[in-house]
């Protein structure tokens, strides 16, 4: 990505949650690769993509973490939570029980996320639309409950997904300011990147 | 395959019978030797997997099986070693990760018509009880592992650990993804297979074993990480690239033992050290603190079987070149004192020595030993050493020093990129290798650099292995990187 070699204004970090299997990698793997296979592979742990945009005038940087999404994986999920500024939850239309833990992720946001961390709620596979098993209404009527904006994405179709992470993208840009003297501040998500980053060990 | 007079061990030691190797190469026969799986316990759970109605897990299950590797894996099987060891294992479940470790154990096992399925899924069930912590509620055994391997980079990978915190690539952020698939969702098949090899016989190791690869990994990846760390912005997520591939490009097993920073050994101590730490909250460690030790030699010398290879791992070290990078750290670590213990303990069990010859193994360890012990006491010097003669008994003290040489056929094996044929199979029965080549006493010097291992071509044992190449040519087709 040569493109990465231009400079930016701002990083943000922004972390996918979500049940097992609900399409978090294909939607990463979408927006940032533009690719779809249906041979995902299971995440395990955690798996990182770098996505650089234009964003109102501005160059910004995404980082995004993509987790493991199976209930026991949450005791080290959490720990990725903290210096996330964005986070997209993420369920599956065709599956309710999905649609049901969105309300416990966000729990977990509230207990282990920076407070202000800004939120979007992704009901994905919507090409499905045979199998769906959770209405546009309710993912909406959920999304406006907590606040957050709610759109309902196609991975494999490519539908609505790089207005997912623009709109998350957008509102934590918003929240930061984006001088020189406050850019560090995104930058410090990956946790103590020195601006240099050349510690003075090297050989 | 069992037992195996001494005197023809020695043969193979010295470069005899090439007709041996084929015995021991199989891969399957070496994995159900070792497992542990009482027969009626995995028929009871086979049963139960096909018997019993879990929604559930079955759901969650099924989810994962349809994206478990790339190649064709046996998927009505795979669910029902996943459903199995889940309901054998009520607490713990199923847990993503196993999938990807029972998928190369089905794989192995279907090399050639899976003859055996109880088998199969009492080497999967095996490995899993190895590394029980890993997939436990609170994955407290992962999460300790990651610490240790945290620790043990910064004491002995200074100038790396460096790099890779300084842009937030802690070991919580690389690691799971190893640890959590054994290697797995990371490294050839082939190599997966072969690192599980120690693992499956030397019960007590396998957390040693996986930090171990794992910061073999990121040695291996330095050179990636160094230019990444060069660019101050996408730094953290080209550094995980970076050891990603770096991973990825793992050849042969050797590759990773090349490239190890220390033994396994000790990262054992460390791993051990740990824990007694934990038991006796707060209390520093202090030199008298032998217990863990002789504990752990105590669950080894209950698998008899084992002992012998358990003392060639906990001896596995580094190649001198390697070594050269960090001499500046090994001076201190009282991680080391732990392991003195453990071969004290070691001399007794010689009787078994005579039914096989797993033990090729222990030149290598002689030499390792004799190179990185530097790091301090006279003992560990002598007592590494012990060990190798312990278990080779039969070798004079010449094969002590020669050993070095193997290693070279090896590293030319790496460069055959298919390599993993060669060692996997015949890694353990290495020996045989060695003994047929003499590889030039040069390359033993060289080794630091794993990725440019000298060019051997390929072994000449093709006549034995002729066998085992057609074998491994069909995996080879099928190439078997999951990424």
């Amino acid at each position: 990505m040569t493109s990465s070699s231009r400079p930016f204004d701002l990083q943000i970090k922004l972390l996918m949650i979500g049940d097992s299997a609900v399409g978090k990698t294909s939607l990463l793997l979408r927006y940032a690769n533009d690719t779809f296979s249906s041979t995902f592979i299971t995440t395990i742990g955690i798996d990182f993509k770098i996505k650089t945009i234009d964003l109102d005038g501005k160059r910004v940087k995404l980082q995004i973490w993509d987790t493991a999404g199976q209930e026991q994986f949450r005791t080290i999920t959490r720990s990725y939570f903290r210096g996330a500024q964005g986070i997209v939850l993420v369920y599956d239309i065709t599956d309710r029980g999905t649609f049901n833990s969105v309300r416990s992720w966000m729990a977990q946001i509230n207990d282990h996320a920076d407070a202000q961390v800004n939120r979007v709620l992704i009901g994905n596979k919507a090409d499905f639309e045979t199998a769906r098993q959770v209405s546009t209404e309710e993912g909406q009527r959920l999304a406006d409950e907590y606040g957050v904006k709610f759109f309902e994405t196609s991975a494999k179709n490519d539908v609505n997904v790089t207005e997912c992470f623009t709109t998350i993208a957008r509102e934590a840009k918003a929240r930061i300011p984006t001088d020189p003297n406050n850019n560090r501040q995104g930058q410090r998500l990956n946790s103590g990147r020195a601006s240099g980053s050349k510690p003075g060990c090297c050989k | 395959m069992s037992s195996e007079p001494a005197g023809k061990r020695a043969l193979l030691w010295q470069g005899g019978n090439p007709s041996k190797r084929r015995k021991s190469s199989s891969r399957k026969v070496r994995w159900t030797r070792w497992s542990e799986e009482d027969s009626k316990l995995v028929a009871a759970a086979l049963g139960a997997a096909g018997s019993v109605e879990h929604p559930d897990l079955e759901d969650q299950i099924a989810k994962d099986v349809k994206r478990t590797f790339r190649v064709r894996v046996d998927a009505a099987l795979l669910t029902k070693f996943l459903i199995a060891s889940a309901l054998a294992e009520p607490d713990r479940g199923y847990v993503q990760g196993m999938n990807y470790v029972a998928g190369i154990v089905i794989l192995v096992f279907s090399e050639d018509g899976l003859d055996d399925e109880a088998a199969a899924y009492a080497t999967f069930s095996t490995l899993l009880r190895r590394f029980d912590g890993y997939y436990a509620p609170g994955f407290p055994v992962l999460l300790r592992d990651v610490d240790v391997l945290g620790s043990l980079l910064r004491k002995h990978k200074r100038d790396l650990c460096a790099r890779l915190e300084a842009c937030g690539a802690t070991p919580m952020t690389y690691a799971p993804r190893f640890l959590m698939s054994l290697g797995s969702a990371v490294f050839d098949a082939n190599v997966t297979a072969r690192i599980w090899e120690p693992v499956l016989e030397t019960p007590d190791a396998g957390s040693a074993i996986m930090v171990w690869v794992m910061m073999a990994v990121l040695c291996l990846s330095e050179p990636l990480v160094r230019r990444a760390a060069g660019d101050p912005v996408d730094t953290f997520v080209k550094v995980q690239d970076a050891i990603l591939d770096a991973a990825r490009g793992v050849a042969t097993f050797d590759t990773i033992a090349d490239a190890a920073p220390v033994s396994v050994k000790l990262v054992k101590a460390a791993l051990d050290a740990r824990n007694a730490r934990r038991s006796r909250s707060g209390t520093p460690r202090e030199p008298d603190e032998r217990t863990p030790p002789k504990k752990m030699l105590g669950s080894l010398s209950s698998f008899p079987r084992t002992v012998r290879l358990g003392r060639q791992l906990l001896g596995l070290t580094p190649r001198s070149g390697v070594r050269k990078n960090n001499n500046a750290n090994l001076d201190d670590d009282d991680e080391n004192q732990p392991v003195i213990t453990i071969e004290i303990d070691d001399e007794p069990p010689p009787p078994e020595n005579v039914e096989e010859p797993p033990v090729h193994h222990p030149p290598r360890s002689g030499v390792k030993n004799n190179t990185n012990l530097d790091d301090d006491d006279d003992d560990d010097e002598n007592q590494p050493v012990i060990t190798i003669e312990i278990d080779e008994e039969p070798p004079p003290p010449e094969n002590v020093e020669e050993p070095p040489l193997h290693h070279p056929p090896r590293s030319g094996v790496k460069n055959n990129t298919n390599l993993d044929d060669d060692d996997d199979e015949n890694q353990p029965v290495i020996t045989i290798e060695i003994d047929e080549e003499p590889p030039p006493p040069e390359n033993v010097e060289e080794p630091p650099l794993h990725h440019s291992p000298p060019t051997t071509p390929g072994p000449p044992h093709d006549d034995t292995r002729d066998e085992d190449d057609k074998e491994k040519n069909s995996e080879t087709q099928e190439p078997l990187f999951f990424f």
